[in-house]
């Protein structure tokens, strides 16, 4: 173990110290399972129909019957045998009885899924939610923070434009990002994927439900998603570059970078990482040799163009 | 039909909302008015989306009901190079049809210019005669071409993948969920690409893009009570419709076995096809015991014919036929993509849970290995070889063994310890299998006042077990000669030590100020390499904050910075065409060194102010991203001259002015600032012929696509309307 391993479990070391040290809880945090509020007792209340909810829930019901929820309405294979608002929120009779009186012991007699403890509120879900992606929930690093549906989703007045996802925000990246703050720095960089301008999203490269592959990805593997858009370079070719077929991050940077086509680092120097041949791949090019076509424009691949591999029986180097 | 007649009957067409609520359907719509500005035209400014200049129908959504059948028809960016419009009709959640077409631009340059006339299929043309003078009159090429260039006509670089995509859900009993799905992908377009007739004459040219992509599924899932499983099969087929880029050569006329060719092709990306399956399947054990596997199969082939080994008709068939092995023809690659990943996960208390984990992943590449008796390099010199060049089908397989134990301690404490341990194969390479072994651990939970807390760590030692520098060698030279530096240690087999860390802090300093502090760092340390890159260390530490100001005015901005630094070393051999090693004495006297420094700086602040609450409100946004990079260059004999640092300034600024109406409208204003700043030695002012002066570039062709400063602005109005 080197210095630097030391300081990193250090600082392990350190956070579970803090840790059981038993630092004073507070509230803002995304909450674990253990750290959410019980359910309301819906036991004594009856079924009393959507309608009555849209008496005083209209804006809420406007939303909701354009977003996906609403068309589950018309399904009678729903949580608990009901359909529309009771489906997830429970008998809602002594919530209805209460006329809005919030002091009124039925007001609160109603399921707020949003305020259940994280397991509850994912089993609710669940009910009807088991299928394709959300298969691998248990297992996703998602469910491991103790993280519930409702910290991403909004089933009453999603943001998203076509309030297909039911997102609490405009985009799957935005909302992907307040968490994940340092990404929206990185996509930020000159050479990036086409996320903040909505081409893509993170949803397009990572299943946020769980999945089987590292980083929840929606592929098997790096390159098999890579593959799903660029299916050019799927081969496989004649000629292979070895660390093209293996992995595509050996050379780029998905989130952003600060070379053309979001390379790790610039050619030629990134090409030199691997190629110490003689003449020109082990050439130190320095500031005389600016206007090379070895370091100018494309570098390396002004000749050298079929970089993730060449079919031409006379492609051997990549230049055909 | 004019665009803007379009737009604008699609905006009356949100703004008719009377008729539309009798037929009791609701939605919402965006639409208006916008000009912008730019002061050079530069491409980045609309690289992956078109900004609309004139009216636009920015979002709609619609729906409605017929009986039980609900249908839902949304849009974006209608008319616009990056349009998405969808649709779906539905039963509940019994069945559901869902269509959606989107286009995805990206615009590279709209300062490219090129003297080759496109004719279709890939094939560009020099005119004959300008290619005869430069053959018989060479010393007058580089002024015969700047003339030719001077006039030479803009060429824009962009393609567009156009996605359309069909899909069928039902559910034809309660455990069963059918799914079929089709989807087309169209890549459409140009983009620079090259072609080199040997050093210094490379001709960068346009490579028409013209690809189809098509992918089939279908999916079946079953879900009852413990169980859970799904199963997929698919088909996908890539089609190439511009095989091949056929390119005059700038400096010849005539074909000539020894001095070059009149014309070079290369083989443009080959059809594909692949063939895949996968199940899932997730199995409660009992006692709070979960089993999770998944098997996945791909096969993937491509057949594409052989172009000839050179487009040169001064070599005969018969020579070129010699060189073919075994009379083969193409390729007939093959390869089978295997993954198994199992989990168990059991929860042994309400607090603690382990997960044993096993993934392995295939990548076996069948195609065969091929002795080509020679090669046509750059289409003008015939290089035989008596052993054969190979063709080297590279396949790698990984396999994964894992463990995790997540702990819920309180509020307070949270976390997971994870051990790794990892094998991999790489077919043919110079380490041909390691190991890798690591542990991450992350503490989580809530402190005082609201906050929070995270710390993550890892560290990871990856050791190859054998160094192959037989794979450095030709068998049919001496053990002494190498063609690659025996001491060289390719980063992505090297052995590495990885150390991680991440961390994130986030308070509430008051009941209007919430502050938060992330901080990532990664180190890899290849110690064992002298040459190829012997170390990268990145972090990134990013602060931000949320300030109350007053009870309608909330303020956000944070600012980050970043940096990585990555050494490399490298041997400068520029004569020996191979290296020979004199009883591991390596010449230290051309050992040189790069240490290459990314540092990246980014700012941001948002505004919020109601001004009158529900009524009227103005936000205002701005970030800001500065991308630097140094080059530090060094050598043995203290000559080397680091290269200038490059430059990259994006920035984006928005003001919007929200004025609701009771009815579901909404009025907006809106102002944009978009500018660029770039300095960058390989990538501004990039001129169309080679550099005089510098004789290995003098004579090359580029397209000028050079990166250029601007500054852009834009003004707007919409409507934004529920219904």
């Amino acid at each position: 173990m080197n210095a630097r391993q030391g300081t990193v479990l250090g600082i392990l070391g350190l956070g579970i110290v803090l840790g059981s040290l038993g630092i004073r809880a507070g509230g803002r945090a995304p909450r674990s399972a253990e750290a959410q509020e019980a359910p309301a007792d819906s036991t004594a209340a009856t079924y009393v129909g959507s309608a009555a909810c849209a008496d005083c829930h209209e804006g809420i019901d406007h939303d909701f019957k354009l977003a996906g929820h609403g068309r589950a309405e018309q399904d009678s294979m729903l949580v608990e045998g009901r359909v529309g608002c009771e489906s997830c929120h429970g008998p809602g009779s002594a919530h209805v009885a209460a006329d809005g009186d919030k002091d009124a012991p039925g007001f609160w007699n109603i399921k707020r899924p949003d305020k259940m403890p994280a397991a509850q509120a994912v089993a609710l879900c669940q009910t009807c939610h088991k299928n394709g992606e959300q298969l691998h929930w248990d297992m996703s690093v998602h469910a491991t923070q103790g993280m519930s549906c409702m910290q991403c989703h909004s089933m009453h007045q999603p943001q998203d434009d076509s309030k297909k996802k039911l997102l609490k925000a405009e985009n799957t990246s935005a909302l992907c990002m307040t968490c994940h703050k340092t990404k929206r720095m990185q996509l930020s960089r000159s050479a990036h994927m086409p996320i903040l301008e909505g081409s893509m999203d993170c949803a397009s490269c990572h299943e946020p439900h769980g999945s089987p592959t590292p980083k929840n990805l929606k592929a098997n593997s790096v390159n098999e998603l890579c593959e799903t858009c660029h299916t050019d370079k799927r081969g496989p070719m004649l000629f292979e570059h070895a660390p093209v077929r293996e992995n595509c991050l050996n050379c780029h940077e998905p989130h952003g970078a600060n070379n053309q086509r979001s390379l790790a680092s610039k050619t030629p120097f990134l090409c030199q990482n691997c190629h110490v041949a003689t003449r020109h791949p082990s050439t130190l090019y320095d500031q005389p040799d600016l206007a090379s076509n070895r370091l100018f424009n494309r570098s390396c691949l002004n000749c050298h163009s079929q970089v993730h591999g060449s079919n031409h029986p006379s492609g051997k180097y990549l230049l055909r | 039909m004019n665009r803007r007649l379009v737009v604008l009957a699609a905006a009356a067409l949100g703004l008719s909302v009377p008729g539309v609520r009798n037929a009791s359907a609701s939605g919402e719509v965006v639409f208006g008015a916008q000009n912008w500005w730019q002061s050079v035209n530069e491409a980045k400014y609309q690289e992956f989306r078109e900004k609309p200049n004139g009216a636009f129908v920015e979002s709609f959504l619609v729906r409605g009901m017929i009986g039980r059948t609900a249908i839902t028809g949304y849009g974006s960016d209608l008319f616009l190079r990056q349009q998405e419009i969808g649709g779906s009709i539905d039963r509940g959640i019994k069945w559901q049809l869902d269509g959606s077409y989107a286009q995805l631009p990206h615009l590279f340059s709209q300062m490219a210019r090129s003297p080759f006339t496109n004719m279709g299929g890939g094939v560009f043309l020099l005119p004959d005669s300008l290619q005869r003078q430069n053959q018989d009159n060479p010393g007058g090429y580089i002024p015969r071409m700047n003339s030719e260039l001077a006039v030479a006509p803009l060429i824009p670089l962009s393609h567009r993948a156009d996605v359309a995509d069909a899909r069928l859900r039902f559910r034809p009993s309660q455990p069963w969920e059918l799914g079929l799905k089709a989807e087309r992908r169209a890549r459409t377009g140009s983009k620079a690409y090259s072609l080199s007739f040997g050093f210094g004459n490379t001709n960068e040219v346009v490579e028409p893009i013209d690809q189809d992509a098509v992918d089939v599924s279908g999916t079946a899932h079953y879900t009852r009570g413990k169980l859970g499983v799904q199963v997929l099969a698919g088909y996908s087929q890539f089609d190439n419709h511009t095989d091949a880029l056929t390119v005059d050569n700038s400096r010849r006329a005539t074909d000539s076995p020894t001095l070059g060719s009149s014309r070079g092709r290369l083989d443009l990306y080959p059809d594909n096809q692949a063939i895949r399956a996968q199940a899932d399947l997730h199995y409660d054990l009992g006692k709070r015991t979960q089993f999770f596997g998944t098997f996945g199969a791909s096969r993937i082939t491509q057949d594409d014919p052989w172009l000839p080994f050179t487009i040169n008709g001064a070599f005969s068939p018969a020579t070129l036929d010699s060189l073919y092995p075994d009379g083969r023809r193409s390729t007939d690659a093959k390869a089978l993509r295997i993954t198994h990943d199992y989990r168990v996960l059991s929860r042994f208390t309400e607090k603690l849970r382990g997960t044993l984990r096993f993934r392995n992943q295939l990548y076996d590449n069948q195609t065969e290995d091929f002795p080509f008796r020679g090669v046509v390099q750059y289409d003008q010199s015939l290089v035989r070889d008596t052993v054969g060049f190979h063709n080297h089908p590279f396949g790698n397989e990984q396999t994964t063994m894992g463990a995790d134990v997540d702990g819920w301690l309180g509020r307070a404490l949270n976390f997971t310890v994870s051990y790794d341990h990892r094998l991999r194969e790489h077919t043919l390479r110079e380490v041909e299998n390691d190991t890798e072994d690591a542990v991450f651990g992350r503490v989580r939970g809530q402190i005082a006042d609201g906050g929070y807390y995270r710390l993550d760590a890892g560290i990871g030692h990856r050791t190859g077990d054998e160094f192959d520098v037989e794979e450095y060698q030709r068998p049919d030279q001496a053990d002494t000669v190498y063609v690659e530096n025996p001491n060289l240690r390719r980063y992505d087999v090297a052995n590495r030590d990885r150390s991680t860390a991440a961390g994130e802090v986030g308070w509430a300093l008051s009941d209007r100020l919430d502050v938060s502090i992330n901080a990532d760092w990664r180190h890899d340390d290849y110690g064992d390499t002298r040459y190829g890159l012997q170390d990268d260390e990145r972090w990134m530490l990013l602060g931000q904050a949320t300030l109350g100001v007053t009870s309608s005015w909330d303020l956000t901005g944070g600012y980050g910075y970043g940096r990585k630094d990555s050494d490399q070393g490298s041997q400068e051999r520029t004569a020996n065409p191979q290296i020979p090693i004199n009883n591991g004495n390596l010449e230290a006297g051309i050992d040189w060194t790069a240490r290459i420094r990314d540092r990246n700086d980014y700012g941001f602040v948002q505004s919020t102010w109601r001004v009158v609450p529900r009524t009227f409100s103005v936000d205002a946004s701005y970030w800001v991203s500065r991308d630097m990079t140094d080059y530090f260059l060094d050598n043995e004999t203290n000559t080397a001259i680091d290269l200038p640092s490059t430059y990259y300034l994006r920035q984006e600024g928005w003001l919007l002015f929200h004025y609701v109406l009771g009815d579901g409208t909404e009025l907006q204003g809106r102002y944009g600032y978009d500018a660029w700043k770039v300095d960058d030695f390989a990538a501004t002012d990039i001129p169309l012929l080679g550099v005089a002066g510098s004789p290995a570039a003098a004579t090359a062709i580029y397209l000028g696509a050079s990166y250029r400063n601007y500054t852009a602005h834009s003004v707007g109005f919409a409507v934004a309307r529920k219904f």
